[in-house]
């Protein structure tokens, strides 16, 4: 089990977590879901080790990072690197070798051709593809299904059902609200840096419009739309 | 336009800031620096010339990257683009021309001139989806990346050694062995994002064995050719040739634990200055090496450890 305990960070004079504290157990599927700013990333970024935080991460790992696998919300992809070599790249930082790309290009990615030419999607899908090749114990996925088809938004959904099945521990933020209800065993709403409301599946309907209460408010009638 | 030169204007003041400097003596330490270093290279090298024209075309290519010129394109009219290129193009090259002048160098000045306003009116080519097959595959990263945006410059070093070879001119050709090492640190210089250094299942000291192990591998892999060719045309110059590949190992090792010494941050002036004169004095490198190598340990701890 992976327990995040009192887990706190501050920019400057801003704090972004306050006391967070979860427990993160095998086979169980974790949401996140908040408005921008709300601290989904930076908890991310603190529980992977990327960012220096109050409070504790512990782990039945050594070092939890290398069981780690962190999809970012926009991944990073450097120019003149083809699709093939960005995995490659990946399987060597965890010091996997022979492995056969283009058996596990579920997404039919065109892994020969430049991976910073991709589209947003395709860029998603690479870097998802490149996290689930190093076959981590835990993964975090920020954003999973922005920016990417409806078709591979199916896949990712029954990879991430797959994954539980294996028993990995898997958190995951989106802002489309059905794929969470699809595959998360609990919801957690980030406000402010602190988690306000837990959902389990019976009670997603009533997160979500409260999620909509909270988001939307009287907003839409400010616009004054004629 | 003035408004956008009085946006780079301030960035740089920025970024003087930034590196821990008042931005007025900043600003007069990048001058005094500039020239001490040309009269140095002057003074040191009978190459310089070769070596200062590279730097300042080197420098020109900083501003050619396709995604700032389509920003810049977005954001003015044709005509205004087009002022704003030949512009800074020419504030980038008249530093250099000025010290040329001084050299009394007026053709190589010119010519620099010349370069300078033909490369403001080239649009940059748009990125090629033509996949360059290099001996680099095996470790997809600095170098593979590196060779593959610069390779025309190696097909030109090619032709220059062969030059070289031709006309019996050992110093041109010793200067291609010098461009292709200084081509090849630079493809260290960009700072990637410590995600691309989080995700290494490796401790800090055998991250740093590896990113070294990779860069002598590969320094040596490409200047094979080079040394090969100039040992059978200058056998009495293969204990040099020798020397400028141990040089380059060393050029490269240093050039990585510089990098990762101060992670994530960029190379400030100071420590730039510093690695120059180790540079320039190559015995120096094996002082700084095992300094910057602990220190890159501490930095690198932070992210994998």
């Amino acid at each position: 089990m992976i327990q995040l305990h009192n887990l706190s960070k501050s920019f400057g004079t801003k704090k972004i977590l306050r006391d967070i504290s979860l427990d993160l157990h095998k086979g169980k599927v974790y949401g996140i879901v908040g408005e921008n700013g709300a601290g989904k990333t930076t908890l991310f970024r603190c529980i992977a080790g990327l960012e220096i935080h109050d409070g504790e991460v512990t782990s039945p790992f050594t070092l939890l990072k290398n069981h780690l696998g962190f999809l970012e919300t926009t991944p990073y992809i450097f120019t003149r690197i083809t699709g093939a070599e960005y995995l490659q790249l990946f399987a060597q930082a965890r010091k996997l070798s022979n492995l056969d790309y283009r058996e596990k290009n579920i997404f039919d990615l065109p892994l020969e051709g430049y991976a910073s030419n991709y589209s947003t999607g395709m860029k998603k899908k690479l870097s998802l593809l490149a996290i689930l090749i190093q076959n981590n114990d835990v993964y975090i996925l920020d954003e999973p299904f922005s920016g990417v088809d409806i078709q591979s938004n199916i896949v990712i959904t029954e990879i991430i059902l797959k994954l539980k099945e294996l028993g990995k521990t898997v958190i995951i933020s989106s802002h489309i609200f059905s794929t969470l209800q699809d595959t998360c065993d609990e919801i957690h709403l980030l406000q402010e840096g602190q988690f306000t409301t837990k959902a389990l599946p019976e009670e997603y309907s009533l997160l979500e419009s409260e999620m909509k209460t909270i988001t939307i408010g009287n907003q839409i009638e400010r616009l004054g739309l004629v | 336009m003035s408004f956008y030169f009085h946006l780079q204007f301030s960035r740089i003041m920025r970024y003087i800031q930034h590196l821990g400097f008042q931005p007025y003596i900043g600003i007069l330490l990048v001058v005094v620096g500039f020239y001490s270093l040309s009269l140095l290279l002057f003074y040191k090298t009978s190459l310089a010339i070769y070596i200062y024209t590279f730097i300042a075309v080197a420098s020109l290519l900083q501003f050619s990257s396709k995604e700032r010129n389509r920003f810049i394109g977005i954001c003015f009219s044709k005509k205004t683009y087009r002022q704003i290129r030949i512009l800074e193009y020419s504030f980038l090259t008249i530093p250099f021309v000025i010290f040329l002048v001084y050299k009394l160098q007026f053709l190589v000045a010119g010519c620099l001139l010349f370069s300078a306003l033909f490369l403001a009116f080239i649009r940059p080519i748009h990125s090629s989806n033509l996949v360059v097959k290099t001996p680099f595959y095996k470790h997809p990263f600095e170098f593979l990346r590196g060779f593959r945006i610069s390779f025309p410059l190696f097909l030109v070093l090619i032709i220059l050694v062969t030059i070289g070879i031709y006309v019996k001119n050992f110093n041109l050709a010793a200067f291609t062995i010098l461009v292709a090492v200084m081509t090849s640190m630079s493809f260290y210089s960009e700072i990637e994002s410590p995600y691309f250094v989080w995700i290494y299942n490796y401790k800090s000291k055998d991250f740093l064995f590896y990113k070294i192990k990779t860069s002598i591998h590969y320094i040596s892999l490409l200047l094979i050719p080079f040394i090969i060719a100039l040992a059978f045309f200058y056998t009495d110059k293969i204990f040099l040739l020798i020397i400028f590949w141990m040089v380059a190992c060393l050029y490269m090792t240093t050039t990585i634990v510089a990098k990762y010494a101060i992670y994530p941050k960029q190379i400030n002036l100071p420590m730039a200055i510093i690695l120059a004169v180790g540079y320039l004095f190559p015995p120096l490198l094996l002082l700084y090496i095992p300094f910057l190598f602990k220190k890159s340990i501490v930095q690198l701890d932070k992210i994998l450890t």
